[in-house]
């Protein structure tokens, strides 16, 4: 029997509502990883890279980090959602709530996008207050910025059910770090722009407009380096955001089949 | 060697060889997850950095992570060591067999080298291929080559047991990873030469060296690459076994504090 719209929504706040406050005991802990990582990688890229060469710098980097960290970052979800499954099944007692299912399961791809996109929020802060005289961002807009990061949040957090459903078991975690995140987030111009791409190989720059996690850095450079470097950021947030459509369905699909859910 | 001596001696053969037939079910699998990070990064490497003023990056790279790799092995290691003595603890079978205590920690240690080394050494002729270069190592010393795996092997089975008595439980892994793990890896000039380091400061330059992952990436060059600018290899061999030594010498002590050892 369906439930009345406005429990759901009610449940669905109160549990978006949990999620946060889970996300708030890990946010300190997560924020100090996260550091170590910003930090290590902007030192070397700003003021050891050039010396053997690299054209680009910490800018470039650093606008890097924030969209790794807002697709890396759904994985802590992921990790203790699979964790559940393989024991637990806590996720059992949600099911139970008056909410639908594939209501429930966006719910926890919007706590997964949540909590890549708040902490992947802090990193440009955090590079501007270590290196203040050494990072400028002339073409930084700030509205593009933000989108970029909602954009990209909900695609990682919508992928994020596709990942919960194909993993059987925790050990399988690895597989999905090797197989599938670093493929895609290597090969989607972490180091290198889509038109550096292009120049060396047009088949293969356009091969590489079916990897989503491309539109992402491509998105967040238009945003904030020089327009010239990358593509359109219109371009990128709708090419996102058609991404995110069918991830969401086939993601839905796949955890309902999992959980035999309704 | 009196009868007793080589019954202990025999017996940790034994687990070593048993140790190795569970290695080789798992082989293929984590050489292909090793694969796809060390080949894809040395792809990226060769094909797209070049235009962004790194050239000929490709075997620096390639060195540099077939050589740091049999670092992962350790820490996958000790999270399987982890996992087992924070749930099923048959490690306690081993601890009861008629060996001294410190012996079979030894053996783990040694166990992690040897599955280090295979998988390291497995990585090269794979690198060689993407790099489409039948001598990418210019300065290829086969005796050297052997030497530097051989002690950064050595090294990695010991540091792997201080891993195993640093992560208290497998929610510290990501910390294990971003403050223990990465710091030493990426500080330790996987990306970058120590000469590169000293030209921009001597201070950090100087300070680095306390980082054994230098010792290592530095050997690993000089033995393939560029033995000019590298540090030099006996004394990076040296300075790995020192540190080799040192860890095994506190990874036996720590662990047979954390399991209540005799």
């Amino acid at each position: 029997m369906p439930y009345n719209r406005s429990i759901q929504f009610h449940v669905f706040y109160k549990l978006l509502q949990r999620d946060f406050h889970v996300f708030l005991s890990h946010a300190l802990n997560n924020s100090i990883n996260m550091f170590c990582w910003v930090t290590l990688s902007l030192l070397v890229y700003q003021f050891i890279m050039p010396e053997m060469g690299c054209v680009y710098q910490g800018d470039f980097l650093l606008v890097s980090c924030v969209i790794s960290r807002a697709f890396f970052g759904i994985m802590d979800g992921v990790c203790t959602i699979v964790a559940d499954l393989d024991n637990n099944k806590t996720i059992s007692y949600d099911m139970t709530l008056p909410i639908s299912h594939t209501l429930l399961f966006i719910k926890i791809a919007i706590s997964n996008a949540m909590h890549a996109c708040l902490l992947s929020l802090l990193i440009i802060p955090i590079g501007k207050l270590l290196l203040w005289n050494y990072l400028f961002f002339p073409y930084l807009s700030i509205s593009k910025l933000l989108l970029i990061i909602l954009v990209s949040s909900s695609f990682a957090g919508f992928f994020s059910l596709m990942i919960i459903g194909i993993t059987k078991n925790i050990m399988q975690i690895e597989d999905v770090w090797n197989g599938i995140l670093f493929p895609l987030f290597a090969l989607g111009g972490f180091q290198f722009t889509w038109k550096v791409m292009y120049t060396i190989s047009p088949f293969l720059s356009y091969l590489n407009c079916l990897n989503p996690v491309m539109y992402m850095f491509e998105g967040i450079r238009a945003a904030t380096l020089e327009p010239t470097l990358s593509i359109s950021f219109w371009h990128c947030c709708s090419m996102l955001i058609i991404f995110t459509i069918p991830m969401a369905y086939i993601g839905i699909h796949l955890l309902k089949r999992r959980l035999d859910a309704i | 060697m009196n009868n007793y001596d080589y019954e202990q001696f025999n017996s940790i053969i034994q687990l070593l060889y048993r140790d190795f037939y569970i290695f080789r079910q798992h082989f293929l699998h984590r050489l292909k997850m090793a694969l796809y990070w060390v080949l894809i990064t040395v792809w990226v490497t060769k094909m797209f950095l070049p235009s962004m003023g790194l050239i000929n990056f490709g075997p620096f790279i390639l060195i540099s992570s077939a050589i740091s790799f049999g670092l992962f092995v350790g820490m996958q290691n000790a999270m399987n060591l982890v996992d087992d003595i924070t749930s099923n603890q048959a490690i306690l079978y081993e601890l009861t067999l008629p060996i001294p205590q410190w012996l079979i920690f030894l053996k783990i240690g040694l166990s992690n080298a040897l599955q280090g080394l295979i998988i390291s050494l497995s990585i090269i002729p794979c690198g060689m291929i993407v790099l489409m270069d039948p001598y990418p190592f210019l300065e290829f010393s086969l005796s050297k080559f052997i030497m530097i795996f051989l002690c950064s092997s050595f090294f990695y089975g010991g540091f792997s047991l201080i891993l195993a008595t640093t992560l208290k439980n497998m929610y510290q892994v990501d910390n294990v990873w971003l403050r223990i793990i990465f710091p030493l890896w990426y500080l330790g000039c996987w990306q970058f030469p120590w000469h590169i380091l000293y030209k921009i400061s001597p201070y950090l330059a100087y300070a680095d060296l306390l980082n054994p992952m230098t010792y290592i990436m530095e050997g690993a060059r000089s033995a393939t690459i560029n033995s000019a600018t590298s540090l030099p290899f006996n004394f990076c061999c040296n300075m790995i076994i020192l540190y080799a030594l040192l860890a095994y010498w506190l990874g036996i002590r720590w662990m047979k504090k954390r399991l209540n050892c005799l």
